[in-house]
This record gives C-alpha cells, sequence and structure tokens, in this order.
C-alpha cells in the first residue's frame, strides 16, 4: 500500500483541482477527461509545492511540503463538498455507454467490441513489456541516472544543501533544467519515507497511460468508441512511444503536457469556454516547469491564440481570453523563471551561453549544408519504420487526402502547433553547441516523440469514424 | 454567436471520409496492419523475484550506479566538495567518465569534482601503480588507503 500511496493521493489531487477548474464547462464524458489528465497534474502541482518549500526553508523542506500536500487535498477537498461536488461522482457511471452506443447497429457494436477487446490485448501486452523492460533497467537511462534522478537525490537526501543541484562543477548534469520530474520524484519519495525504486517507473507508467487515456477519450467522445479503441491500440504499438516509455526520461511526460494543453486549446476554439484556456494555460505552465522545450511551446501556443484572436476579432474579450490563459501559464512559470534567475544560472545551452545574437543568426543562416542534413535527417527519422511504426506516413497520408477539412472545425489548431513545434526543434538543431550529427543522434527521436500523440490523434479525426453512424446532435 | 460553433453543435463532427466507407475501412484495414507489423513478443519478461523485491521496497536484488563507491561513504562526512580521480584525466575515456558519473550519483549530496581543484579528493584506481601516477600527475598525497589504488587523498601545499 505504501508504494501505491503517493500515486493515490496526485490522482485524487488531480481530480479535485480539474474538477473545481471545470465545474462551469460542459464537457461530454467530462470524468474521463478529468481522470487522463489527473495523475499529471497532480504531479506538477506537487512538485510546485515542493520547489518553494525548499526555496522558502530549505532545513525544514521535507516537513512543510507533507504538511503542503496533506493541506491542499484537504483544502481542495472541501471546495469541491463546498460546490456540492461529490469525488465519486467523477467516475463515469455507464463505461458501457461506450463500448455499445446507441446509435450503432448490432454487427457495428459487434466489431466496436472486437477492437475493444485488441486494445484490453494490447494494453496487457504492453504492462507486460513495460514491467519487464523495467524491472531489468531500473535506474532508466542516461539522462535519468545522471539528470533527473540525481537532482531527485539532492531534493531528497539533504534538503539543506540541495541547491548543490546547480554547482557549476557540475554542469553536466545540466543545472539550467526545470524540475518538475525531480521534484515529482522527491515528492514520492518524500512521501512514503524512502528513495522507493519502484516510484520513478510508476511516474512513468502514470504519464505513457494517460497520454493513451486522453487519446481514448477525445476519439470515443467526438469521433466513434471504435476509432478510439483502434487508436488506444496504435498508439501502445508505436516502437518509440513504447521504447521511451520505460526509460525514465521527460519527454513522454512532455509529449502528454502538449497533447493535452493543445486539446483543451482546440475545446476552447470550439466551445468558447474560458475555463478551458485556463487549463490549456495551466498545461503549457507545466511543460515548461518539465523541460526547456516546454518555453518554447508556450510562445506557439500563445502564437495560434493570435491567429485564433484573428479569426474571432468580434467575439473575443480580453479577460476571457489572455488573462486565463497566462494565469494558467503562470501557476507554473513562476517557478521557472525564479529557478533560471536565481538558481540554476550556469550550464545553459542556450540561455545564458554567451552567445551574441548574431552568433545565433550565423548559425541559423550561415550552413545551407547544416540545414540540408538537419532536414534531410528529419526525413529520414520521421520515416523509420522500426521506431515510428508507419505513424507520421499515416499520418501525412491523411493530411493530403483530407485536403481542405483538414483544418476546419478548428483542427489547423492542431497541425499548425505540430507544424510550428516541430519547426521550432529544426532550428534549435542548428544553433545545438554540440556536433550536428551527435546532436541529430543522441535527440532527434525524443523531439519527435512530443508531438507523435498529437499527429495520431489528428490522423484519427481527420479520417472520421470507421463505422457510418446515424447522425446525431454532438453535444458537449 | 459564432455560426461556425453553432453548426457544430448541432451536427456531428464533420469528417472528409462521412461519405467514403470503403476508403474509412481501408484506413482501419491499413492501421491494424501497421500494429500487426509491430508487434513484437516481449523480449525480456519481468522477473517475479524483481517484481517483488520492486512492490515491497527491498533493494538487495538490485546493483545500485556507482555501488562500487560505497567504500568511501563510512570515512566521508555528510557535506563538503571533493575531488574525484580515476585511472585517466576527466573526459579522456568514456569508461571512466561514466565511474565518476555514478560516483556522483551515489555520494550525492556532496559535490565531487572531476578536476583536480579541491584541497582534498577521492582516488579510485584499478591499481596501486595507477593510483600512485595520477596522485602524482595531479600533485595529491595519500591521507588514507581504502584499498588498493583508492583512497583519500590531499593536496599537496
Amino acid at each position: 500500500m505504501n508504494t501505491l500511496l503517493p500515486l493515490f493521493i496526485t490522482f485524487i489531487a488531480g481530480t479535485l483541482l480539474l474538477r473545481l477548474l471545470l465545474l462551469k464547462v460542459a464537457l461530454k464524458n467530462k470524468p474521463w477527461f478529468i481522470l487522463s489528465c489527473a495523475g499529471p497534474v497532480g504531479l506538477g502541482m506537487f512538485s510546485l509545492l515542493l520547489f518553494w518549500s525548499y526555496v522558502l526553508y530549505a532545513p525544514g523542506a521535507k516537513g512543510i511540503t507533507l504538511a503542503a500536500s496533506v493541506g491542499v487535498v484537504v483544502f481542495l477537498w472541501l471546495w469541491n463538498q463546498k460546490r456540492g461536488l461529490n469525488l465519486f461522482q467523477t467516475f463515469p457511471r455507464t463505461p458501457l455507454k461506450l463500448l455499445y452506443p446507441a446509435e450503432m447497429n448490432q454487427p457495428m457494436r459487434l466489431l466496436s467490441l472486437c477492437l475493444f477487446i485488441l486494445f484490453c490485448v494490447s494494453l496487457i501486452h504492453f504492462l507486460f513489456y513495460f514491467f519487464g523492460k523495467t524491472s531489468w533497467n531500473i535506474f532508466g537511462g542516461w539522462d535519468a541516472r545522471y539528470f533527473w534522478n540525481l537532482k531527485a537525490k539532492f531534493f531528497f537526501r539533504d534538503p539543506a544543501q540541495w541547491q548543490n543541484m546547480f554547482s557549476p562543477v557540475l554542469d553536466w548534469s545540466h543545472p539550467d533544467y526545470p524540475l518538475l520530474l525531480p521534484g515529482a520524484l522527491a515528492w514520492g519519495w518524500i512521501f512514503s519515507g524512502k528513495e522507493m525504486l519502484l516510484w520513478p517507473v510508476l511516474v512513468d507508467l502514470l504519464f505513457i497511460l494517460s497520454i493513451t487515456s486522453l487519446i481514448l477519450w477525445y476519439l470515443a467522445s467526438f469521433i466513434s468508441p471504435a476509432n478510439a479503441w483502434l487508436a488506444g491500440t496504435f498508439v501502445l504499438s508505436i516502437p518509440s512511444l513504447r521504447f521511451w516509455s520505460t526509460t525514465q526520461y521527460a519527454d513522454i511526460p512532455l509529449a502528454f503536457f502538449f497533447l493535452a494543453a493543445s486539446i483543451s486549446l482546440l475545446l476552447y476554439y470550439r466551445f468558447s469556454q474560458s475555463p478551458f484556456l485556463l487549463v490549456a494555460g495551466i498545461f503549457a505552465g507545466l511543460s515548461s516547469w518539465l523541460k526547456n522545450e516546454g518555453l518554447f511551446f508556450i510562445l506557439w501556443l500563445y502564437t495560434v491564440m493570435v491567429f485564433i484572436g484573428i479569426l474571432r476579432r468580434k467575439d473575443l474579450k480580453l479577460t476571457s481570453t489572455l488573462i486565463p490563459l497566462t494565469l494558467g501559464v503562470l501557476v507554473a512559470f513562476s517557478a521557472v523563471l525564479f529557478a533560471k534567475i536565481f538558481l540554476g544560472v550556469t550550464g545553459g545551452e542556450y540561455l545564458g551561453s554567451g552567445r551574441s545574437f548574431a552568433d545565433y543568426l550565423s548559425l541559423l543562416f550561415a550552413d545551407f549544408e547544416k540545414t540540408r542534413f538537419i532536414a534531410l535527417c528529419f526525413i529520414i527519422f520521421k520515416t523509420t519504420f522500426s521506431q515510428w511504426g508507419g505513424l507520421w506516413m499515416v499520418f501525412l497520408a491523411a493530411l493530403l487526402l483530407s485536403g481542405k477539412k483538414g483544418i476546419s472545425q478548428g483542427r489547423w489548431i492542431l497541425l499548425l502547433l505540430i507544424g510550428l513545434i516541430e519547426f521550432g526543434y529544426f532550428l534549435v538543431l542548428h544553433v545545438s553547441p554540440s556536433e550536428i550529427s551527435f546532436q541529430v543522434k543522441v535527440s532527434l527521436i525524443r523531439l519527435m516523440l512530443h508531438t507523435a500523440p498529437l499527429a495520431l490523434l489528428l490522423t484519427f479525426e481527420w479520417l472520421g469514424p470507421l463505422f457510418s453512424q446515424p447522425r446525431r446532435p454532438a453535444t458537449l | 454567436m459564432i455560426p461556425f460553433i453553432q453548426s457544430w453543435k448541432n451536427g456531428f463532427l464533420e469528417s472528409k471520409f462521412r461519405g467514403y466507407p470503403l476508403l474509412r475501412w481501408t484506413f482501419g484495414l491499413v492501421i491494424l496492419l501497421l500494429i500487426l507489423l509491430n508487434f513484437e513478443p516481449v523480449q525480456l519478461p519481468p522477473h517475479p523475484s524483481l517484481l517483488k523485491n520492486l512492490w515491497t521496497g527491498e533493494t538487495q536484488a538490485f546493483f545500485f550506479p556507482g555501488q562500487e563507491v560505497a567504500f568511501f561513504k563510512p570515512v566521508l562526512p555528510s557535506e563538503g566538495r571533493f575531488t574525484f580521480l580515476t585511472d585517466t584525466p576527466y573526459q579522456t575515456e568514456t569508461e571512466n567518465t561514466e565511474t565518476y558519473l555514478r560516483a556522483q550519483n551515489f555520494l550525492c549530496p556532496l559535490i565531487l569534482n572531476p578536476r583536480p581543484h579541491e584541497k582534498t579528493g577521492l582516488l579510485y584506481c584499478k591499481n596501486p601503480a595507477l593510483s600512485e601516477a595520477r596522485m602524482t600527475e595531479e600533485g595529491y598525497r595519500w591521507v588514507l588507503e581504502l584499498k588498493e589504488g583508492a583512497g583519500i587523498i590531499l593536496k599537496k601545499s
């Protein structure tokens, strides 16, 4: 029980918070959406609590973190009660409705059920693979051992000395990296009282299952349950998603936050309810608290907001758009700013690297061969079947087939975000301080992971429901 | 209200292929085929005793990164910064670089400096001959030899 307690508390906290934030929002299968995001949101929240506790009073930070975590959960619980929200109402009462949608005829229901069974089999197979891989390599890959988990140890082992993690002597461990993952790991260890080896593995599992669940929720709610089960099976079969989910790296968690923020922005666009913007901001802020790539993502999110603003300038109000989005972003981004300004100021590869604007311009535009090489690597890596299992090829085919309607009904938001994220990485590779072939070798596949769930979701949405269904009102 | 939203609310999500069942079915079959092609039997099944250890929180089944320098721990203070020297200078040989990284991981929250800049240091070499050579090279002397080729060293003034 001690092993699963931090996980349980994380879910409770995330669920309580999201219920409150989305209280006034009508959303199809809302409990499922909340449960899909509850774990990552809870971890992000506790990671922030831990960080500010350490900043406030390091010697007593473990006690403060624990007290604050319990306090926040109790507070959220009471607030939920006050608003008349019962936690247990969160769980879907009629999950069978999703298996047997009323509008399907009997043969189609049977096919949908078969796909559901296929998904269950693939989930069991994935869990078998996941625990096999992680139990034999419990300490994870290089980045996990020497960056993320090392920082978590600095938090956990001696709070009074936690700032040793920012020492310039340890520049190889990237003192400028954000601290969501180390904070979440240390929080679980503090909660269970020891450096529990299973905790980082459970965190890893939580994120990949959250991605799968979010895709299932979206497609089952807005396209068709059959699409959802097929997409869920496909997600769990993609080799690179499977492999990197076992390494304790931060890329799969980042992919979750990108996916959740993008979906929230899309929901805002479609249904014009500003709480979705607040939630999108929180997800984007948490992505910047997880990896530096999240800073880029915030920029892209605001870029998309500008486009939405241009399209809807008559209907949009500043107070109902930029303010909730910015408030959400600031929840975690304030910690990023604090850490970047006052703590992890050494070892930055880009920020604080001492290179001038002119240096960056020359790196970006002066070497055409380098640009060609990076572009070729993008094409080769995306089309490697052993890594992606055909995902990007299906994505491209669906994009071409969907034509003009591929960007209708807000789908352009997801497409633009995928394009901007990938374009950002394309540029960043130009200015990397490492030798380009080395940088591509160690990072390109992982960078592509960040947009893979979004691409999969969009592919299934473009191609529409697998089985013909009579039209019905698509309510929230 | 924006007309676009209105139309979305009153209908199902619009799809290019709504009227093309054959295309949709082909897509479904292609995805199924990809799933089949991606399928690989699990090469490394979970070991029951490893899983049991993980679940109960026991650690004896696992070899921790840097555990080979555990013998330093009893003689080290709880805080401080030390030079950490191995067989070759830092970043000249991957194997020794990783030895340093593993040691830092294990001895955290102490700070280990791979460069010979600190007054006190930890020396971890394969044999006494190498340890003597490294000390001479970097200007250190023994304070406490904990095992052959390894121990606490002090910078010569």
